[in-house]
C-alpha cells in the first residue's frame, strides 16, 4: 500500500515536472520572438525589418501552439494505449534517467518549433507566388515536412513512455499485478 | 543584395532543419521501411522545393520583374543546385 502511495506521488511528480518543463519551453520561445520584435521597434533601423520580426512572431507563436497541441495528442493517445495494455505511465522515470530524458526531449520540441514556424514561412511564401505549379511543389513539400517533424515529436514521446514503462516495470513490478 | 541574403538564409535553415531532423529520427535498424520513407520525404522535400525555386526564378526572368541580373539569378540557381546536390550526398550515405 505504501509502495502505491509512494509511487502516485512520483508520478504526480513527475506529471509536474514534464508539464513545468513544457511551459518552459512554450514560455521561453514565445518571450525570444517576442523580446526581440519589441526591441527592433523601438531601435532605428529600417520598416522591412519592424515586419519581418512581426512575421516570425506570429509564425513563432503559431508553431509553438502546433507543437504542443501534437505533443498533448499524442501523450493522450499514448495514456490511452497505456491503460489498455497496462503498465505505461507518461510520467514515471527514474532520477537519473529523467534528467537526459528530458533535455533531448526539449531538444526534440525546441526544433519541432522550429521547424513549424519554418513550415508556416514556407506556407506565406507559397501564398504569395503566381505560379501554380510552383505554388502546389511549395504546398507539397511543406505537408511533407510538417508529417516529418510530427513524426519526430511523436518520436520523442514514445521514447519516453518505453522508457518510463521500463522504469515502472524495474522499480515496482508488483503494483503492475 | 538583401534578396540574396534571405534567399541563402532560406535554404541554410532549410538545410539546418532536415540535417538536425535526420539526426533526430533514428528508426529502429530493422524499421527498414520507416528508414526508407523518412530518406524518401527528404528527398522529395528538397526536390519539390528546388524546382519550385527554379520556376519562380525562371517565371521572374521571363517577365522581367526580377530586380536582379541575369547572371545573379544564374548564381542563385547554380548555389541552390549544389547545396541540394550536397545535402543528397551526405544524406544518401548508408542508404545505398
Amino acid at each position: 500500500m505504501s509502495d502505491r502511495e509512494s509511487s502516485s506521488k512520483q508520478i504526480f511528480k513527475s506529471t509536474i515536472m514534464h508539464l513545468f518543463m513544457d511551459g518552459l519551453v512554450a514560455i521561453a520561445a514565445s518571450l525570444c520572438v517576442f523580446g526581440v520584435d519589441e526591441v527592433v521597434k523601438r531601435l532605428p533601423v529600417s520598416d522591412w525589418l519592424v515586419v519581418l520580426t512581426g512575421h516570425i512572431e506570429r509564425v513563432v507563436f503559431m508553431a509553438v501552439i502546433t507543437v504542443f497541441s501534437l505533443k498533448a495528442l499524442a501523450e493522450i493517445s499514448l495514456e490511452i494505449y497505456g491503460s489498455i495494455k497496462k503498465g505505461l505511465s507518461v510520467a514515471w522515470l527514474h532520477t537519473k534517467r529523467f534528467k537526459w530524458t528530458a533535455a533531448s526531449e526539449v531538444f526534440s520540441y525546441a526544433v519541432g518549433i522550429f521547424g513549424f514556424a519554418f513550415i508556416y514561412g514556407l506556407m506565406h511564401r507559397a501564398d504569395l507566388v503566381e505560379n501554380v505549379l510552383a505554388k502546389m511543389m511549395i504546398y507539397i513539400a511543406a505537408f511533407l515536412l510538417f508529417c516529418e517533424v510530427a513524426y519526430a515529436l511523436a518520436d520523442a514521446v514514445k521514447d519516453r513512455v518505453l522508457l518510463s514503462a521500463e522504469a515502472r516495470r524495474q522499480m515496482l513490478p508488483a503494483v503492475d499485478r | 543584395m538583401i534578396g540574396i541574403l534571405l534567399l541563402a538564409l532560406t535554404w541554410a535553415v532549410l538545410v539546418a532543419l532536415l540535417y538536425v531532423v535526420h539526426r533526430i529520427l533514428k528508426p529502429h535498424p530493422t524499421a527498414e521501411t520507416i528508414r526508407r520513407l523518412i530518406f524518401s520525404a527528404e528527398m522529395a522535400v528538397l526536390t519539390l522545393l528546388f524546382f519550385s525555386f527554379v520556376m519562380i526564378e525562371l517565371d521572374g526572368i521571363r517577365r522581367g520583374e526580377r530586380p536582379h541580373t541575369f547572371l545573379q539569378s544564374a548564381a542563385e540557381l547554380l548555389g541552390a543546385f549544389i547545396i541540394s546536390l550536397g545535402v543528397y550526398k551526405v544524406f544518401s550515405k548508408g542508404e545505398q
